[in-house]
């Protein structure tokens, strides 16, 4: 029997600011190539949880491992070498910046440096973006356009283009589709949809239950801080999801 | 083919042209008022050679200090004690030289560290308890200018060294000052070239401003070539600000740190999040703008010759309004060092035509706040527009 090889496990995560507790033995798991989604009313701990294996906060209680090896003091920077990108639902991009500016930002490609001054190789950086955007076949304007000039599909795909820039092991995605209609959602989950392909495996978080049954190859519900059930995503639907979030068992009905 | 598709669309964007026409329209204005002066109030005093390597030298403090706001402002801080910072400087560099007898070499490094220090201490409190830095330079602005009062004790000192003395009072050599002008222009006007003709699609309104942006070019450089090699060459404080300026506007282009800067400008929980350090980055701009103003201190100290503790009241506030009037946003994310250079030079041309025609320094005063008001609801029309408002 095959052993699943993990990118990102979780062991009884907890998170607490003062008295108030965000997330509660928290353990999940997240294979290579795999898409898990995370489903939950607001306020049930979704957010935290998707940033502290970002590296954005950090643990309480737990133990997180990314890659097989404990990581619970992971900062962005740690995070972001070790592989794992996050598109935030606000998508984290500088509008005063261009889009290619935004896709390498914090991670440029350099032509010298010399301890932390270092000067940037914009022509290797234009070219590498203009490949990705041919491999993903993603639709922007010019790459040195400002993101300010950009509607909001395509700042989406600015920020979905900056976190798998760097060949990433693992995306987070927060409410990918919150800012776009379901059908200019559509192109977006097909474009997660294809990203396994390329050995990364996504994390992702959306209140369209839909677009994580289209897109999930598993779902992990969260109520309360707690994550209260699993489903393989064929073999639930979308009202069954519902009711998991709600907090609402089947013979109670 | 993604690749088609974006090399279909305009490359010139309608942002990047409203900054252009912007600074154009700055540097036309500051040559209008030039020849207006110049022909109906100074009877032909304002464009002579010898008046233009004057004007050079005057706007040199105010723009070494802008450059270092800009950056500030970009990055969302702002530096209200620059003024008071190179009073103390300069109280500094004549104890050392005047009171202790210590040569030119001792007193520029000691000058240096004591603009860097103050930096330092006003960046670090900005980061340490999270204070705005309109109120931790607030406090410098009062603190910083008293302990000039206090080391100086209310005395101004006069009679640097011979050495210190030449640092603004000397030029370079008409020749050379040709080389270092055509050398720059030179530079410039081949990258205004390739911006025309690179081949790239661009919009018939990109195309004008790209061939008004190398007129401009051009005629600085035939100009200043003129000018300095008429009179006596290019003053040695106009040379440190021309390679102050180069070097600045490169590090803003072409480095991350400079990148950095407009990204804590335009997001900086963004910044945060992709790993840039805010703080070291927000001491370390502090820090360089300790340093920009001792240099600013020690030119000002030797084009003096005299340490009044008083001195450079306004200077944070004219630097402010420099950047502002070339492009620099106040809420940041915004600006560049050339935009900054001509608001300078624009500042300085004010008054240096004003005085010329004989008009008394109030006036000057009123002239740039009216420039300010035009210049902020121009941008502010072109914004909403923008918008769509």
């Amino acid at each position: 029997m095959s052993v699943r090889e993990n990118v990102v496990q979780a062991k009884n995560l907890g998170k607490s600011y003062g008295a108030v507790t965000a997330l509660d033995d928290i353990s999940f798991e997240i294979g290579r190539g795999e898409i898990v989604g995370f489903a939950g009313d607001n306020g049930a701990g979704k957010s935290t949880l998707m940033k502290m294996v970002a590296g954005d906060v950090t643990p309480t209680t737990g133990e997180l491992l990314v890659n097989n090896k404990t990581e619970n003091n992971l900062t962005t920077k740690h995070a972001q070498e070790l592989g794992i990108s996050m598109v935030y639902q606000d998508l984290a991009l500088c509008d005063n910046l261009k889009i290619v500016e935004n896709i390498f930002l914090g991670r440029e490609l350099t032509r010298f440096e010399l301890g932390r001054f270092k000067v940037i190789d914009k022509e290797r950086m234009l070219a590498r973006s203009q490949e990705l955007l041919d491999i993903l076949d993603l639709e922007l304007p010019s790459l040195e356009e400002p993101v300010t000039a950009l509607s909001g599909g395509q700042r989406q795909l600015v920020a979905i283009a900056r976190a798998i820039a760097f060949s990433p092991k693992l995306v987070i995605m927060d409410e990918p589709t919150a800012a776009l209609s379901v059908k200019a959602g559509q192109p977006l989950l097909e474009q997660i949809r294809r990203l396994p392909e390329t050995g990364c495996s996504v994390m992702i978080v959306s209140h369209r239950l839909s677009d994580l049954l289209d897109t999930c190859d598993r779902i992990y519900v969260l109520r309360r801080g707690n994550i209260t059930q699993e489903f393989i995503s064929g073999n639930v639907s979308e009202a069954e999801l519902l009711h998991a979030i709600a907090g609402v068992s089947e013979e109670s009905q | 083919m993604a690749n088609a598709r974006a090399r279909d669309v305009k490359n010139s964007t309608l942002a990047a042209d409203i900054r252009k026409i912007r600074l154009l329209l700055l540097a036309f204005a500051t040559i209008l008022i030039w020849l207006a002066f110049d022909l109906v109030w100074t009877d032909g005093f304002v464009l002579t050679p010898r008046n233009l390597t004057s004007l050079s030298v005057q706007m040199t403090v105010t723009c070494i200090l802008a450059i270092g706001m800009t950056w500030l402002l970009i990055a969302r801080e702002i530096d209200l004690s620059a003024g008071a910072v190179m009073a103390l400087v300069i109280i500094v560099i004549f104890q050392l030289q005047v009171v202790y007898e210590v040569g030119t070499f001792i007193t520029l490094i000691v000058a240096f560290a004591t603009g860097i220090l103050l930096g330092l201490i006003n960046g670090s409190i900005r980061i340490v308890l999270l204070v705005p830095s309109f109120v931790v330079t607030l406090a410098g602005f009062s603190w910083i200018r008293g302990m000039a009062f206090i080391v100086s004790e209310g005395q101004t000192h006069a009679g640097a060294n011979e050495s210190f003395y030449l640092i603004s009072n000397s030029y370079l050599p008409p020749v050379y000052s040709v080389v270092v002008i055509l050398l720059a222009g030179g530079y410039f006007t081949f990258k205004a070239f390739w911006q025309i003709f690179s081949g790239q699609p661009k919009l018939p309104i990109s195309r004008l401003l790209d061939w008004l942006q190398l007129l401009v070019i051009l005629g600085a450089t035939i100009g200043a070539t003129l000018v300095f090699y008429i009179y006596r060459g290019l003053p040695f404080p106009v040379v440190i600000l021309l390679i102050l300026i180069l070097v600045a506007n490169w590090i803003s282009t072409n480095t991350t740190f400079g990148r950095y800067i407009y990204a804590l400008g335009g997001n900086p929980m963004a910044a945060r999040r992709v790993g840039i350090s805010i703080s070291l980055m927000t001491i370390g701009l502090f820090a360089l703008m300790g340093a920009f103003t001792a240099l600013a201190g020690v030119i000002q100290a030797s084009l003096l010759d005299a340490g009044p503790p008083g001195i450079g009241q306004l200077l944070a506030l004219n630097a402010i309004s420099a950047a502002i009037i070339g492009g620099t946003s106040l809420f940041g994310g915004y600006g560049s060092i050339w935009g900054t250079v001509i608001g300078s030079l624009m500042m300085a041309s004010i008054a240096n035509c004003l005085s010329l025609a004989g008009v008394n320094t109030f006036y000057q005063m009123v002239a740039t706040g009216i420039i300010l008001i035009v210049t902020i609801a121009v941008d502010s029309l072109v914004m909403n527009r923008g918008k769509g408002a």
